[in-house]
């Protein structure tokens, strides 16, 4: 695991999520703020109309009652006219501002600081003057002006706007409340979107990386759609197809490597030790033999000839051993594949099985060390022989293809398992019982063939076999030069 | 055995020297046995051998060294190689340095013998 898997992120949900949440609730504060501010100013504006509509009324209604000289009707009227809902106060000011009279549901409350301020402003103009103080009121102030135009005296209409407030608040609410509702569908929808269009599917890969990361090589990522990620996915796929490819290639290529390293290790060490096994082993095979003829009892005889006997398996193993030594010489001659194939089966006693040789008519010569290549062949045919049935065949194939001869050998035998097969040119792995063989036959031939600049192969079970018998092919392959000689079969 | 062989047996591996000393001995033979390819030039030098079996690898002056010295000064010994690690290049080089016989270790009684009896009868043959 990379370090950028265990830092902290921020998950591309939520990058994609943050920022239109905060786009849309910025939208939606805004387009809230301008309707409702525009409410409140349509609603303000109304009061401003009504309050100058009926401060006109009313003027007139004063002026009259002065003209016909009866201000004594002023009073009564005005407080019929106060008790209209949403009127709060109507107050009669005479021409500095102090009260004559008030009436309506706040006519005992104290006239507003501000009035002062604004009789000059209603005096020196036909305009009703209005504005608002503290609390739900709008207060409008006109001035109640005689025929000739002198200033009688002021009256002052104070609205009730708690109905306007309560109005703009219940919009205010009710805005919130849709944006809020709205703004929630939104993101969700987008979370949603993003789960199932994105971070799922990239959840999915990460997870599949993480397999492959881990070393499975066989995780594939699950192909969803054929969008972006799903490209995405595919090319991952084939990504690790090929690294799978690859990998399987150099993991054989350093089993190779590290088998031929094995082998020439075991050469260098069995030439190093001949000596100091072989003069002994002298000595002894000389002694014994010579006990051996001078036996006084057959029993001695028998021992001595034993003594014999296991020297002798000791210098085959040596001899073998130093198969695998790399300092000795090949007498490479352009060598008859053919003849090649029929002197490592007379090499090989092949009473038990019948070899039948196949081999087109026209096959070209092999450069190769006829001793080493005949013994590695022997090895081979001796393997299969030894796998076959009593009565069963043995087939040798020869064959070009390309630059390469090719001589197959098909024995009808169990089969090698699996787990053995690529086991089976490793020195001294063996299948057979204990003392039956040393495990070195194929990798003798091994050696030998890749010394020839060739290659072996096992292929069990064998291709074109009957269920029955699984069998075994070991191909081997040896370098054809480009214009070789070519010689009747 | 009235007329047996003069064999010298140059080996640095006692054991085998005193082994095939006694063998030959008994068979009838004169067996000489020295440990160093020096000491077998410096005996060669002052006295004639039938038959000289030398191992060819020895410390200081080895088989072949003393194959080819030897062969210098007396071109007709007969002169049979022994070596414990037999390669077909350590036979050829010591066959075309005149070597009469090559022997790999561990090599049987009827080997030997056999190089013996084709000594014996080219020198019954050199003596009619």
């Amino acid at each position: 695991m990379g370090p950028i898997s265990r830092r902290f992120y921020i998950s591309i949900r939520w990058k994609t999520i943050v920022p239109l949440l905060a786009v849309v609730v910025v939208g939606f504060a805004a387009s809230s703020y301008f309707s409702v501010f525009r409410l409140g100013r349509e609603l303000e504006a109304s009061t401003v109309a009504t309050a100058r509509v009926l401060t006109r009324a009313w003027e007139t209604d004063i002026v009259r009652a002065l003209e016909a000289g009866r201000p004594q009707e002023i009073a009564p009227t005005l407080d019929l006219k106060a008790r209209l809902p949403g009127i709060e106060r109507l107050a009669v000011l005479d021409s500095r501002g102090r009260l004559i009279n008030s009436h309506g549901r706040l006519k005992g409350r104290l006239l507003p600081r501000d009035l002062a301020r604004r009789l000059e402003p209603a005096r020196s103009s036909d305009r009703v003057v209005g504005w608002r103080e503290k609390g739900p009121i709008y207060h409008a102030l006109a001035a109640v002006r005689t025929k000739e135009g002198r200033v009688w005296g002021y009256i002052m209409l104070d609205l009730s706007i708690a109905h306007t407030e309560q109005r703009i608040a219940a919009a205010r609410r009710a805005t919130l409340a849709a944006n809020a509702i709205t703004i929630m569908v939104v993101v969700t929808a987008a979370a949603l979107a993003a789960n199932v269009l994105v971070h799922k599917p990239l959840q999915r890969l990460r997870e599949t990386m993480a397999r492959v990361a881990s070393g499975d090589l066989a995780a594939r990522a699950p192909f969803t759609s054929a969008d972006e990620l799903g490209q995405l996915e595919q090319s991952f796929n084939k990504m690790i197809e090929q690294i799978e490819a690859k990998n399987k290639a150099l993991i054989e290529a350093q089993e190779r490597l590290v088998l031929r390293e094995k082998l020439a290790s075991i050469g260098l060490l069995a030439a190093g030790v001949a000596h100091e096994i072989n003069n002994p082993l002298a000595t002894i095979s000389v002694a014994a033999e010579r006990l051996a003829e001078q036996a006084a009892s057959p029993e001695q005889k028998q021992m001595a000839e034993r003594i014999l006997s296991q020297c002798a398996r000791v210098t085959q193993t040596i001899s073998d051993l130093l198969s695998f030594d790399r300092t000795g010489t090949f007498d490479m001659v352009h060598f008859d594949p053919v003849r090649l194939v029929q002197d490592a089966i007379e090499a090989v006693d092949a009473s038990s099985a019948r070899i039948e040789v196949s081999a087109p008519s026209l096959i070209p010569k092999v450069r190769v060390d006829p001793v080493k290549m005949r013994q590695a062949l022997a090895n081979i045919l001796l393997n299969a022989v030894q796998a076959s049935q009593p009565d069963g065949k043995v087939k040798v194939e020869l064959a070009r293809i390309g630059n390469w001869l090719q001589i197959s050998v098909s024995d009808s035998g169990p089969g090698i398992r699996p787990e053995n097969l690529r086991r089976i040119f490793d020195p001294f792995f063996t299948t057979k019982e204990e003392g039956e063989g040393r495990g070195l036959g194929l990798a003798i031939a091994y050696e030998i063939v890749k010394n020839h600049g060739g290659e072996v192969a096992a292929i069990s079970p064998a291709p074109g076999t009957q269920s029955a018998q699984k069998g075994t092919m070991m191909k081997v392959r040896l370098p054809l030069e480009a214009q070789g000689a070519v010689s009747g079969g | 055995m009235p007329d047996g062989l003069s064999l010298l047996i140059v080996d640095d591996d006692k054991a085998l020297l005193e082994v095939l000393t006694s063998l030959l001995s008994q068979e009838g033979h004169n067996v000489v046995a020295v440990p160093s390819g020096y000491e077998a030039f410096d005996l060669l030098g002052r006295q004639e051998f039938d038959l000289v079996l030398v191992d060819l690898r020895m410390r200081r002056m080895n088989g072949l060294e003393l194959l080819e010295a030897e062969k210098v000064r007396h071109p007709e010994a007969r002169i049979v190689v022994m070596t414990a690690y037999a390669t077909v290049d350590a036979a050829v080089q010591a066959l075309r340095s005149g070597a009469y016989d090559f022997l790999t270790k561990p090599f049987k009684l009827a080997n030997l013998r056999a190089i013996i009896r084709r000594v014996e009868e080219q020198k019954r043959a050199a003596a009619a």
